[in-house]
């Protein structure tokens, strides 16, 4: 009996070790990452232009929102910004034209690994310099930064890939330039991602069925009814068509965080999922965060489905 | 004729060592154990998982992972329960200038292009609205956003006010009555805030909230018997001065509307 037990326990670990090692280090085609990474970029430059304007009236001594001010709503700390060290309206606008020039590079793929990291310095610091101007998409935006970091992003859709093309010399180099070579780091930067954001997810849908709005059909009519907010005036559907929309939000909410991981519902979430967020863009224009959440969907593509979509684009796929 | 080189001619996928597989298993274990929390406590979170979550803000909040480290819901994921602070808000800053002439703001400004930059200053205006519910943090963005706006205009004075685009009610929309129907009607904007503001020579502002009727503590029988008959505090009250920078201790962790 002791010993049946013992074997149990045994290989209860080995099987979860094997599979733990199976999911996070199996090398990968880091194709997704360079992808996620162009269209990130875009959003976080996005972002980052559209504070320009406003530097000075906002962030300078004297502005809308003070260090002391922010610090003070910040509750839980991390307030550290680059933008702090920053008072005048020049040298704040000054600083944020470095910031935009990092997050084109870093769009661009140029010196991806280095950039990675830079741009998501100046969006963390962006965000923790003015966090009441932020909503549902920075904190989707840092979390895909954060783990492109870790990964190859520049591995595709990159100027580092396309100069080291062009240095090559040797068929073996510009084979290996290439060629997207299978690594263990994409895995983990591409799961990190697809764990994130099944757990946001299942976040999102909790937070939901917390309210009796989201039990009752009525809260696709409460977001529908805010006119400053929303890009459509949908309030002239009928009850019935608010009560399915309300509950089939929630549905795929709570459902892609189990569902997404079978291979063969995969296909049926994510097309659910992307038009669960064009719809919520349209009743909330929240228009980044919807495309920021498709992009993050992404990781759950396979590279050679992405490869196939791209073809046409990147001749390099 | 040499062929053309393929991936695998390259070499096989660089698999790491089990050291550091262990390492970064580590690093994996730590990391979603963080995130976990962070997002686990989102709604109601218990003591144990708050506590937990003040432990480990120094790496979550830096990083941005905790979707709730402000005094209000900053990011609000689950969109709508149809609180009162679930609707968008506008700030109104008006002044009298020395010469006579009369200047007003609103925030977020009309026609802000594009889009993405207006909803900057909507979550600016939704968060100054959500705050008017927690009377430690309320005077906080009216003091700082008017304050700066009538320094810049060279004003001595001014008043603040947050207005909430209250939502149609769904059977409004087929009302015949135009202001029930029409959502940028007089009825469906409520004034949850208003101060006056001061700025003295030196630059020092001074917020002065005007309170509602209701708020204020009767002084006489015949006051204690009057009921208020208007919701919005601006229209006839006594004012009275903002807690807005003296409090002291430790800010609570309550979010006051509630997420």
């Amino acid at each position: 009996m002791q010993c049946g037990v013992a074997n149990y326990f045994r290989s209860l670990v080995d099987g979860v070790a094997d599979g733990w090692n199976r999911f996070w280090f199996t090398p990968s085609d880091p194709y997704p990452l360079g992808l996620i990474r162009l269209l990130t970029g875009c959003l976080a430059t996005l972002l980052h232009l559209t504070l320009l304007p406003d530097v000075g009236r906002l962030f300078a001594a004297g502005g809308w929102l003070p260090p002391e001010a922010v610090d003070r709503l910040t509750i839980r700390g991390g307030s550290t910004s680059l933008f702090d060290l920053f008072s005048s309206p020049g040298e704040l606008t000054a600083i944020h034209v470095l910031g935009l020039a990092v997050l084109v590079f870093f769009t661009l793929g140029f010196w991806s690994r280095l950039t990675s990291i830079l741009a998501l310095i100046v969006i963390l610091s962006d965000v923790h310099r003015g966090p009441m101007l932020t909503s549902q998409f920075e904190p989707v935006l840092t979390m895909v930064m954060c783990y492109l970091c870790l990964g190859p992003s520049g591995a595709s859709w990159s100027l580092d890939r396309l100069l080291a093309r062009r240095r090559a010399t040797t068929p073996v180099a510009r084979a290996a330039a290439e060629s997207s070579t299978p690594s263990w780091a994409a895995t983990v930067s591409v799961r990190l991602i697809q764990v994130h954001l099944a757990l946001l997810m299942a976040t999102m849908g909790g937070a939901k069925i917390f309210g009796a709005t989201w039990w009752v059909g009525s809260a696709v009519w409460w977001l529908a009814s805010r006119p400053e907010s929303r890009l459509v005036d949908l309030t002239g559907l009928g009850e019935y068509a608010i009560n399915f929309w309300t509950h089939a939000i929630v549905a795929v909410e709570l459902s892609f965080p189990i569902l997404v991981w079978s291979r063969l519902l995969r296909p049926l979430l994510l097309t659910l999922a992307a038009l669960v967020w064009i719809s919520l863009a349209l009743l909330t224009g929240q228009i980044t965060f919807a495309l920021m959440m498709i992009v993050a969907s992404l990781s759950f593509c396979s590279p050679a489905w992405l490869r196939g979509c791209c073809r046409k684009a990147d001749p390099a796929a | 004729m040499q062929p053309t080189p393929t991936p695998r001619d390259v070499g096989p996928p660089p698999l790491p060592s089990p050291e550091v597989r262990g390492w970064v298993s580590l690093f994996l274990f730590i990391h979603l154990f963080c995130v976990a929390v962070a997002l686990a406590s989102y709604t109601a979170p218990s003591a144990l998982q708050e506590r937990l979550r003040t432990v480990l803000a120094p790496y979550v909040a830096t990083l941005n992972f905790d979707l709730n480290p402000n005094a209000y819901p900053t990011g609000r994921f689950y969109l709508t329960h149809d609180l009162p602070v679930d609707v968008d808000a506008v700030i109104h800053v008006d002044a009298k200038l020395s010469d006579g002439e009369e200047r007003s703001i609103t925030i977020p400004e009309p026609g802000l292009w594009p889009l993405e930059r207006r909803r900057h200053y909507q979550a600016l205006a939704n968060a100054a609205s959500t705050l008017v519910e927690n009377d430690e943090y309320q005077a906080v963005l009216p003091k700082t956003i008017a304050g700066a706006i009538l320094r810049a205009w060279g004003a001595t004075g001014g008043t603040v006010r947050i207005e909430r685009h209250l939502p149609l009610q769904m059977e409004e929309v087929a009302a015949s009555d135009s202001s029930k129907s029409n959502p940028f009607g007089a009825t469906h904007y409520s004034t949850v805030y208003e101060a006056r503001v001061l700025v003295s020579p030196t630059g020092q502002i001074d917020l002065i909230k005007k309170v509602a009727a209701g708020e204020v503590a009767p002084v006489d029988k015949n006051a204690a018997d009057k009921k208020p008959n208007d919701k919005k505090p601006a229209d006839k009250n006594p004012s009275d001065r903002a807690t807005d920078g003296d409090s002291s201790g430790d800010p609570s962790p309550s979010n006051g509307g509630g997420n």
